[in-house]
């Protein structure tokens, strides 16, 4: 009966593709042959809203179906959300946390022993992905994922982008591109 | 071949729906339903088949329209949730009276007031004696092939159907779902051709007045209709069973064989308490599982052959009957009526309005089901 999934929770705002992230990182997964389930928060989302996605990938059929609480990895697309007290809820110290930020020097209220940090907002600019002050960052931080988590191979994430980008798709290939090799292995920050 | 896909629950809805080539649809938003209809029509856009979509005011209209399509003889669809059906109560009637093999998607959805929009059994539940069958689904494969068995078992009793998904946590979550190819669902569901329709070189009045003498008469071939369908659906999954590796039972039982103790749900709650059952297992405890996939007609006899093993069933619904308790629990119980070796039961509610329904939940309620001192039978929420 099933081993315990990897089980990941995006934090971002509507409007960013946090849902959408969700969903191409597991069709990567998915066209790995893995199994998945993966579904936003249930709630109503408004654009600039905090909004959270979740995603099971397990080698075995996924049968528990009630939202993440203690997550395996935190997705957090917009910084800000950092200080948000249900951000980090549930993670112990052994949790992956890959953070959009355009600086390192982050105000983190409890310690990781894995932080990957990712510029994507600057990616998603240089890419024409949304506009400086709003940039969509998901495609970005679906490469840094590949790269910290080693869970997905770039060439399915490639795929799921052009499945599910709803436009500028070669752009958000780019940019998921340019996150996975600009982005290093998880560092312990203490 | 068959293929695999991510699909939502409700996508799973659309796909299936597309591939029975349902001939006239009824649609109306209401969350958490509307991306069944919205799937529905990019399906359609892109020609992978040709309804008639017709779009309506309500839904009371939304049915309206498919029974006066279904008096024709051909395939139909609607979807919708809560009080979308509550407002099709009247028409629910009509569509089951008039022996329609109309099929209908239902997003669980608790009733407002206070407004909700996540999941609760008590907006299918409430038209439990409309006269159609009722469907209880736990993941979005299940739900794609419950929609081809359930055109195929009402088109053979003609009684419609009701397929019933729970909102947000099947509707809303993406998952592997093995679609099969056209060879297979032809073989499964042939045309349907109904030996009565409107039709004016042969016209015929229907749902005309009926007498004394003859409305109860009616009325008791509808309820054999009722158990008719219960050997229909069994021969059904057994043909899907040989067509595609797939069978979804009536009431399914897992590690039910030697156990003491048995939880006894439905929908996605049975799929989540899997675990929680491998779990208790492995500590020692002799727990098994049943889920209720079909509520209308209800099983008696396989409730009561399974749950005539246990010493204590742990009923859990994720309804009630206001002044009375859970709804499947009340089934449960009238079946094993003087029935000899009928287990203890405990009668628990919880999840209502999308209270998240955890394995720690499950757990705790199990045990807590175990241990409890029992002196006739109990209710708790959870």
């Amino acid at each position: 009966m099933p081993i315990k999934s990897y089980e990941v929770r995006f934090h971002g705002r509507g409007g960013q593709g946090v849902v959408i992230v969700s969903k191409i990182i597991g069709y990567a997964a998915f066209l790995n042959k893995s199994y998945i389930q993966c579904f936003p928060e249930f709630g109503v989302e408004r654009r600039g809203a905090p909004v959270k996605a979740f995603l099971r990938i397990s080698n075995q059929q996924i049968f528990i179906r009630s939202s993440i609480e203690k997550p395996d990895c935190i997705v957090v697309l917009d910084p800000m959300l950092l200080s948000q007290h249900d951000t980090l809820a549930g993670a112990s110290s052994d949790c992956l946390l890959i953070i959009n930020s355009r600086t390192a020097d982050l105000q983190i209220q409890k310690s990781f022993n894995n932080i990957c940090v990712v510029n994507a907002s600057d990616i998603a600019v240089q890419n024409g992905l949304g506009t400086a002050t709003t940039p969509i960052v998901n495609t970005a931080i679906a490469g840094a994922f590949a790269q910290a988590t080693e869970i997905i191979q770039m060439k399915h994430l490639e795929k799921a982008i052009l499945k599910y980008s709803p436009a500028k798709i070669q752009e958000n290939v780019k940019a998921a591109y340019q996150a996975y090799n600009t982005v290093s292995k998880p560092i312990p920050l203490k | 071949m068959p293929r695999h896909e991510l699909l939502t629950g409700n996508e799973a809805v659309a796909h299936a729906v597309a591939m029975a080539k349902a001939d006239v649809i009824g649609i109306y938003p209401i969350t958490p339903q509307t991306t069944i209809i919205e799937e529905i029509c990019n399906l359609a856009a892109n020609k992978t088949f040709s309804p008639k979509i017709v779009h309506v005011e309500s839904e009371h209209s939304a049915m309206a329209t498919i029974i006066g399509a279904a008096f024709t003889g051909v395939r139909t669809f609607t979807a919708t949730s809560s009080q979308g059906l509550a407002l099709m109560h009247e028409l629910l009637h009509w569509a089951a009276g008039g022996r329609l093999p109309i099929v209908l998607a239902n997003v669980n959805r608790a009733m407002a007031p206070g407004w909700s929009i996540w999941t609760d059994q008590n907006d299918s539940l409430s038209q439990r004696d409309t006269g159609w069958m009722q469907f209880y689904c736990e993941s979005a494969q299940e739900v794609l092939d419950t929609i081809f068995l359930a055109y195929r078992v009402s088109e053979q009793v003609l009684i419609p159907s009701m397929v019933v998904l729970d909102a947000f946590v099947l509707s809303h979550t993406s998952e592997p779902v093995e679609i099969p190819d056209n060879e297979t669902i032809n073989k499964f569901l042939p045309n349907f051709t109904p030996s009565f329709k409107l039709d004016i070189d042969n016209p015929c009045s229907f749902g005309a007045l009926l007498r004394p003498q003859f409305y109860q008469e009616v009325r008791h071939k509808l309820n054999d209709a009722m158990s008719e369908a219960l050997i229909k659906i069994n021969e059904s999954d057994k043909l899907w069973k040989q067509l595609t590796g797939r069978e979804w039972g009536i009431v399914t039982e897992y590690r039910a064989d030697d156990a003491d103790y048995l939880f006894v749900t439905s929908a996605t709650t049975a799929s989540t308490a899997k675990p929680v059952i491998d779990k208790l297992r492995k500590e020692g405890l002799k727990i098994g599982l049943i889920k209720i996939r079909v509520f209308r007609p209800f099983p008696f006899e396989q409730v009561k052959k399974y749950l005539t093993k246990c010493k204590r069933a742990i009923i859990f619904d994720r309804n009630i009957s206001y002044g009375h308790h859970g709804i499947f629990a009340q089934e449960i119980k009238s079946a094993l009526y003087g029935v000899k070796n009928s287990p203890e039961i405990l009668c628990y509610t919880g999840g209502l309005g999308g209270k998240d329904i955890t394995p720690q939940l499950i757990e705790e309620t199990i045990i807590k089901g175990t241990k409890t001192k029992l002196n006739g039978s109990l209710f708790e929420w959870i």
